[in-house]
């Protein structure tokens, strides 16, 4: 305890002096003489330095203080409480009410997205079979079209490369 | 003008940034940024997903398994190159799986010690076993990671060829963090009322947690930070980084977040005796393998003297404490820590590695 006491007064005397001696000290020495802006700079720099220790060791001694510790642990308590009692009377509330207004709960929403993702899923799954079946028709037409044409424009080729795709399909 | 004005930028920035993440509600894995190491992600199960690093070449035979925390992601481990805990080590020639723990969901309330160490963590192992075709792993985890892998190191000691803990959290009788007392008049009903109200532990939560324990320097002193080393090579995008990690947290699974706060915090019971996971007692003097236990000196979130009775409780022969001075995340992100701690702990693992 008396160490800590220490620290804080070691801290705050150091903050004193950085920015109530040496700061206001440096300021004054650049308003009079021409290249001490460095100067100023450094020891606005060690000033702040100093407060941030300063509040860091302020801010731990808060932590470290029994009553403090107290207050805020029941107040966290005290707010988990209300934040419980809020959720039971609004499930209790609203779960009551949107049936009788006719709108859905939770749970039906809930279900009514699952069978959304369900369908969703199922026309990608179905998209993809046809994209990969496409592919294969294109890969065997190509395969099989020949630039060779008859008299009349007639391709069997061409046409062998349809009926496989069509019969990939069906499989 | 142009400092406060700067500063004053930054804060706005930085604020935007945590509304940004308290809005969907924290870690997501979607936000983890590019990785700096390619990895192939060879098993994923439960909640865990098991990443491979190969290293350009390979020097040392045992497979070295880095197992992170539960809390935020994992990029921290392969923040930036020559930052990059991964990269070091397949640098110095290990073959790097890495365990990235899937957030929990509102279905994973009931996970404690038992389906993360016993189901997860060991599906993991086994998973690297027949992958290396290798029976023995070193394990190195990291903070909340290091407390699952000396649990797992515990109880299925066969496995672990060599245990690395870095900044482990163990002792608990160690209050020397003020913010620790704030943790303390918590009761254990406040515990149960979390879980009941949340199902698990929020990610905003543990976030506060942390914001807690250094208010000054999240609320202003890192952005004046941020002004002072603006000009230095790498500062801002290291700082946007890593900002972007203080902000990855995720949600801690119900049953986990009781037994740690009830039975490791409060009771001590993994120093005490006593803790039980899956029905068996954990019992640190059942790890026999090499033990390196390192520990950050400058440690703000883990108290060094909560890591450093390590080598008293276990049962290895080869044990010891690697003290180093950095701070927790320090250790795994400063230039110093790479250039000096790193290699120390690649030669103990390599030492021991036949």
């Amino acid at each position: 305890m008396k160490k800590e006491l220490t620290t804080l007064v070691d801290f705050a005397s150091k903050f004193i002096e950085a920015g109530w001696v040496e700061m206001p000290g440096a300021l004054m020495k650049r308003l009079t003489a021409a290249g001490a802006e460095e100067e100023a700079y450094e020891a606005g720099w060690k000033a702040y330095d100093a407060w941030v220790r300063l509040a860091n060791e302020a801010v731990n001694r808060l932590y470290a203080d029994r009553t403090f510790g107290e207050t805020m642990a029941r107040a966290f308590e005290t707010n988990l409480g209300l934040g419980r009692i809020t959720e039971t009377f609004a499930s209790v509330f609203f779960g009551n009410l949107w049936p009788a207004i006719g709108l859905p709960t939770a749970t039906e929403v809930h279900a009514l997205r699952g069978e959304l993702t369900a369908l969703r899923e199922e026309l990608l799954a179905k998209e993809e079979i046809e994209r990969v079946d496409r592919d294969r028709a294109s890969r065997i037409a190509s395969r099989t079209a020949s630039p060779r044409q008859t008299g009349n424009g007639f391709r069997p080729e061409v046409i062998r490369g349809a009926r496989e795709e069509k019969e990939s399909v069906a499989v | 003008m142009s400092l406060f004005s700067e500063i004053a930028n930054y804060w706005v920035e930085g604020t935007l940034r945590t509304f940004e993440a308290v809005s969907r509600g924290f870690g997501s894995p979607a936000s983890d940024p590019p990785p700096v190491t390619p990895y192939e992600v060879i098993y994923e199960s439960g909640k865990v997903s098991l990443r491979h690093y190969q290293p350009a070449q390979r020097r040392h035979r045992t497979p070295l398994l880095v197992v992170y925390a539960l809390i935020k992601r994992p990029y921290i481990l392969d923040l930036l190159p020559g930052k990059s805990v991964v990269e070091n080590l397949l640098n110095q020639g290990f073959e790097v799986y890495l365990v990235d723990w899937l957030p929990p969901g509102a279905n994973d309330t009931w996970r404690g010690f038992d389906a993360y160490v016993n189901g997860d963590l060991a599906d993991a192992v086994r998973a690297v076993q027949i992958k290396e075709d290798t029976e023995q792993v070193t394990v190195l985890g990291y903070c909340f990671g290091a407390l699952l892998s000396l649990v797992y190191t515990a109880l299925h000691q066969r496995n672990v060829k060599n245990l690395v803990t870095l900044t482990l959290p163990l002792d608990m009788r160690v209050r020397d963090l003020p913010v620790y007392n704030l943790v303390d008049r918590m009761s254990d009903s406040a515990i149960e009322l979390i879980t009941k109200l949340y199902g698990n532990c929020p990610a905003w939560m543990i976030n506060s947690g942390f914001v807690a324990m250094a208010p000054v320097h999240h609320a202003l002193d890192k952005y004046v930070g941020l002004y002072r080393n603006a000009e230095r090579d790498g500062y801002a995008e290291m700082f946007e980084l890593f900002e972007r990690w203080m902000h990855s947290d995720v949600p801690l699974a119900g049953q986990i977040f009781r037994e740690m706060m009830g039975d490791i915090f409060k009771r001590n019971l993994l120093v005490n005796g006593g803790f039980n996971v899956g029905g068996t007692a954990v019992e640190l003097g059942e790890v026999e393998c090499p033990v390196l236990n390192v520990v950050a000196e400058l440690d703000d979130v883990v108290h060094p003297r909560s890591s450093l009775p390590l080598p008293d409780l276990v049962g290895s022969t080869d044990k010891r404490n690697l003290v180093f001075p950095t701070g927790h995340i320090g250790a795994v992100v400063s230039a110093g820590s790479h250039k000096k701690l790193w290699p120390q702990i690649g030669a103990w693992m390599a030492e021991r590695d036949q």
